[in-house]
């Protein structure tokens, strides 16, 4: 068995080659990355090899709410890099786990409703971890933004405030501003999608041998799906932190010195 | 003697102790004192962008928390030390002001707000154009076209020079005549002079003495007397 297992990763370790001539590269330039790529290249082949033993027990198991237990533990790992990313933002993990979910299960909900997929594993977990995957990128960059256009804007918010407006009115320019920075780079990756790289859905269905024209529709059916679920969790991360920073009394609530 | 339309009654929280002071309608109040003193402070517990420690602060007889904030934020607009100006032009400044929900006073084209103010003929200039003293004045003319019953100004003329700062006083002046009260603080002895009814002097977090401008400033309590010697040296030039 275990035979079997390392013969069958011998191309594997065959392109292992590539990381060592990258390797050479770094030495080469003095870059001192050397640890990092020897770290991060066994931390890639761990990881990887791990969730397609786990994935493959999954698939066989097909209960679809064993797929969504899944999701929701991508959603909380999405959650906790949403959190190392914008660390100062009250609340921010369970915000931006809760808010993945939504963007997620609205998404892929729907697309089984109507039938362009269905419940079976392989469309619903490398789908949904994609979903969770853009998500917690496009949460992250919102709410960092958000944070610093709060802090950066203080005055203009509290003049607004004085002025009797109500937090959301005060601060709704800058959140528009924080989802459409969350939003912008998933909006960039459509505009160059087919041009300037082939995606990875599409990429790794050519490889396992489908035609370009089936690989090319998933690719397209995916990519609507991650900007429905981007479009959904992001705004929804942004309104529930945003509400963190104000009090029902319409007061700002950053750290004052 | 007239009732308060607002008042802080025992007010305590950050460096401030125990503060009581009555605002009337149409009354421009001065309140000296050093910096760091907790002025700034104060005038955010008057338009409630904080809550005191402890104490009340009180709108018409009431007590704040009665009342939803944004309704009652108005009547005491409160303008920052160094003026917030958004994109476009001084009109649109105003426009902005009104965008939350309250009907222009001064016509459409604001003309009445800026002219108090004396910058109507910058209506259509790019407000980050402006100098600092002509922001300090739309900024003003912002307040001002909101109606309130009283303005609160935290350092109004710190950052100007003395051309500019005469110009402020102006309009601050124009817009008391026109039925608009002060609250405003500062560190500067002569802006205590020239704009004050009343003058009230905080030090060490306690207004240790409140009253007309004259009363205090020429029988200062013990304790006040220091500071305001100390400050008529400097001439209320913003040193500290």
């Amino acid at each position: 068995m275990v035979v079997e297992v390392l013969k069958g990763l011998i191309p594997v370790f065959a392109s292992l080659s590539l990381v060592v001539i990258a390797g050479i590269i770094h030495r080469f330039l003095k870059l001192g990355i050397q640890t990092e790529l020897i770290v991060n290249t066994l931390r890639a082949f761990g990881q990887l090899l791990a969730i397609g033993y786990l994935l493959e027990y999954i698939f066989n198991i097909e209960n679809i709410f064993l797929f969504l237990l899944v999701i929701l533990v991508m959603a909380v790992i999405g959650g906790n890099t949403a959190k190392s990313r914008a660390p100062l933002v009250p609340r921010v993990f369970i915000y931006s786990t809760l808010s993945i979910l939504c963007g997620t299960y609205f998404t892929l909900g729907l697309m089984v409703a109507v039938g362009v997929i269905n419940t079976d594993p392989q469309y619903i977990i490398p789908l949904g971890g994609m979903l969770v995957g853009t998500s917690m990128n496009g949460i992250s960059l919102a709410l960092e933004r958000l944070y610093r256009e709060l802090t950066s804007n203080r005055d203009r918010i509290e003049l607004a405030l004085s002025f009797g407006a109500k937090s959301t009115a005060a601060s709704g320019g800058l959140a528009r501003q924080s989802i459409k920075a969350g939003l912008i780079p998933t909006l960039n990756f459509m505009k160059v999608i087919g041009l300037v790289q082939l995606p990875g859905a599409m990429t790794g269905m050519i490889l396992a041998g489908a035609s370009p024209i089936e690989a090319v529709k998933i690719q397209i059916i995916v990519v609507y799906m991650i900007i429905s679920g981007v479009s959904i969790s992001v705004p929804i991360a942004v309104a529930l932190a945003r509400n963190k920073f104000f009090n029902k009394r319409h007061q700002l609530l950053l750290n004052l010195e | 003697m007239p009732d308060s339309i607002i008042e802080l009654r025992n007010v305590s929280g950050k460096k401030l102790r125990n503060i009581n002071l009555p605002i009337f309608r149409e009354e421009k109040v001065v309140i000296l004192g050093p910096s760091g003193s907790g002025k700034s402070t104060l005038l955010r517990y008057i338009n409630l962008l904080e809550e005191p420690e402890s104490g009340e602060v009180i709108f018409d007889g009431k007590p704040a928390g009665d009342y939803y904030y944004p309704d009652i934020r108005k009547r005491a607009v409160l303008l920052p030390q160094l003026p917030v100006v958004v994109d476009g032009t001084v009109v649109d400044n105003l426009k902005w002001t009104h965008s939350f929900g309250s009907e222009p006073d001064c016509g459409d084209d604001f003309k009445a707000c800026l002219d108090v103010v004396g910058i109507a003929h910058l209506a259509s200039s790019p407000a980050s154009q402006l100098s600092g003293g002509e922001k300090q004045r739309l900024n003003l003319a912002m307040g001002f076209s909101l109606n309130p019953q009283v303005m609160l100004l935290d350092e109004p003329t710190s950052a100007l020079d003395p051309a500019s700062s005469r110009a402020v006083h102006s309009a601050i002046n124009r817009m008391a005549r026109k039925g608009v009260g002060f609250v405003i603080v500062t560190h500067s002895y002569n802006e205590a002079l020239l704009l004050a009814d009343k003058v009230g002097i905080i030090i060490d977090g306690q207004l240790k003495q409140l009253g007309l401008k004259d009363d205090v400033l020429n029988n200062p309590v013990n304790g006040v007397r220091e500071f305001l010697e100390s400050h008529k040296d400097n001439n209320g030039s913003g040193s500290s």
